[in-house]
């Protein structure tokens, strides 16, 4: 049987607003409703000028986080019926908005090109050498940090992503930790490099990355694991400075 | 009541063509949630430690100056709003210190250690306590004059 919720959602027209402004709905919500089907309802049966993110339904595309009661979520996964009569719908914290429940990425995507996702190779293997092996054992060191999928989350309930903006971010830090991991890889050094450069020592610890991470990916783990590997890397530079042409070259 | 967050927080090095509103967070996110309450606990227990520096610097004042700067220095830690302090202090440090540590000292910890597997993550906060404990225990023990 439906139940009436009263949903007070962000609204923002480019166009129009100077800045964003609330804008209240009831919506008649089925007992198994997630916050996803809410808006859905919202935009086709009350407003179609409502905008917002969603593909998959099924937390796998990251497409819907947003700020629901003030918690980043992904409403296509957050039942209605863990809240109240009224529920709040914002846009994800610390990003700009470019409309509505709609927040801009182009930053995001920013900080994860700087940490160079992907495996890097001094010299690539010719095919006659075959493929490069890896035991399920190597996989398991870094597996944990691939299930990302880039909802954004963690950035929105990162006290540091709000005040710091040069701040890489948990889930690029843990891409390059997971690619740093990996022992197909050779692209630490440039990648330690980019966690510096990207003021990873900004991290205080607060650990709500890996509280709202839908996925329970641990992005604060691979933070304090690569402040350890960045500093020594940085360390071992300055004792064996890097190159040099070695003797007999 | 949302706060602005840094207004170029998240912001893409060039600005898009679309206007954007600034990017905002919880005017209340220090207090927002149990989680976030311990974590600036924590981070105010920063000010406990520098005036915690703060006396011992004058206590290494004290004993470059001489004698009676030193004992004066040391009757002042007498005094029950100093001994207050350090009970404080040392309550702030167990509750929210070693606990935090402990927490973080097992998401540093590598996937091997050396050659060998990394022993169950669960196994670390009580191994942790339990070391530290043992040490307390011990410089009490010898600090204290009980032994040798």
């Amino acid at each position: 049987m439906a139940n009436v919720k009263t949903f007070v959602v962000t609204r923002f027209d480019p166009d129009q607003d100077e800045v964003p402004k609330t804008q209240s709905y009831e919506v008649p919500v089925e007992p198994d409703w997630k916050v996803l089907d809410a808006l859905n309802h919202i935009k086709d049966e009350i407003d179609p000028s409502l905008s917002h993110r969603w593909s998959c339904r099924m937390a796998v595309c990251g497409s819907c986080g947003m700020n629901v009661n003030g918690e980043p979520k992904l409403t296509c996964k957050t039942r209605l019926s863990d809240y109240g009569d009224t529920v709040t719908v914002e846009p994800l914290s610390n990003f700009p908005v470019v409309r509505d429940l709609v927040v801009e990425m182009d930053g995001f995507m920013e900080k994860f090109q700087d940490v160079k996702p992907w495996i890097v190779r001094a010299k690539e293997l010719a095919v006659e050498e075959g493929t490069t092996r890896q035991s399920p054992e190597e996989l398991s060191h870094f597996k944990q940090f691939s299930m990302c999928i880039n909802c954004m989350l963690c950035y929105a309930a990162c006290p540091v992503v709000g005040k710091e903006p040069g701040f890489l971010g948990p889930a690029a830090i843990a891409l390059a930790h997971r690619y740093n991991l990996d022992t197909r890889d050779q692209g630490q050094e440039g990648r330690f490099e980019a966690l510096r450069d990207g003021e990873i020592y900004n991290c205080s610890y607060a650990n709500e990355c890996s509280e709202v991470c839908p996925k329970n990916v641990d992005p604060s783990g691979a933070i304090q694991q690569s402040k350890l590997l960045s500093t020594i890397d940085w360390v071992t530079g300055l004792v064996l400075p890097r190159g040099g042409a070695k003797e007999g070259e | 009541m949302a706060i602005p967050a840094h207004e170029d927080a998240m912001r893409p090095r060039e600005n898009g063509r679309t206007r954007t509103a600034a990017p905002m967070m919880a005017g209340n996110w220090w207090t927002a949630s149990p989680r976030y309450r311990a974590y600036v606990a924590y981070a105010f227990a920063g000010v406990l430690f520098w005036l915690q520096a703060l006396i011992l610097v004058r206590g290494l004042w004290a004993l470059g100056t001489g004698e009676v700067a030193w004992n004066a220095y040391l009757e002042d830690l007498q005094n029950p709003i100093y001994v207050a302090f350090h009970v404080l202090s040392l309550a702030v440090l167990v509750w929210y210190g070693a606990r935090t540590y402990f927490k973080l000292f097992v998401k540093t910890q590598p996937p091997k250690i050396g050659p060998l597997p990394r022993p169950p993550l669960g196994v670390f906060p009580p191994a942790l306590a339990a070391a530290w404990i043992v040490v307390s225990l011990a410089l009490i023990v010898v600090l204290g004059g009980i032994w040798p």
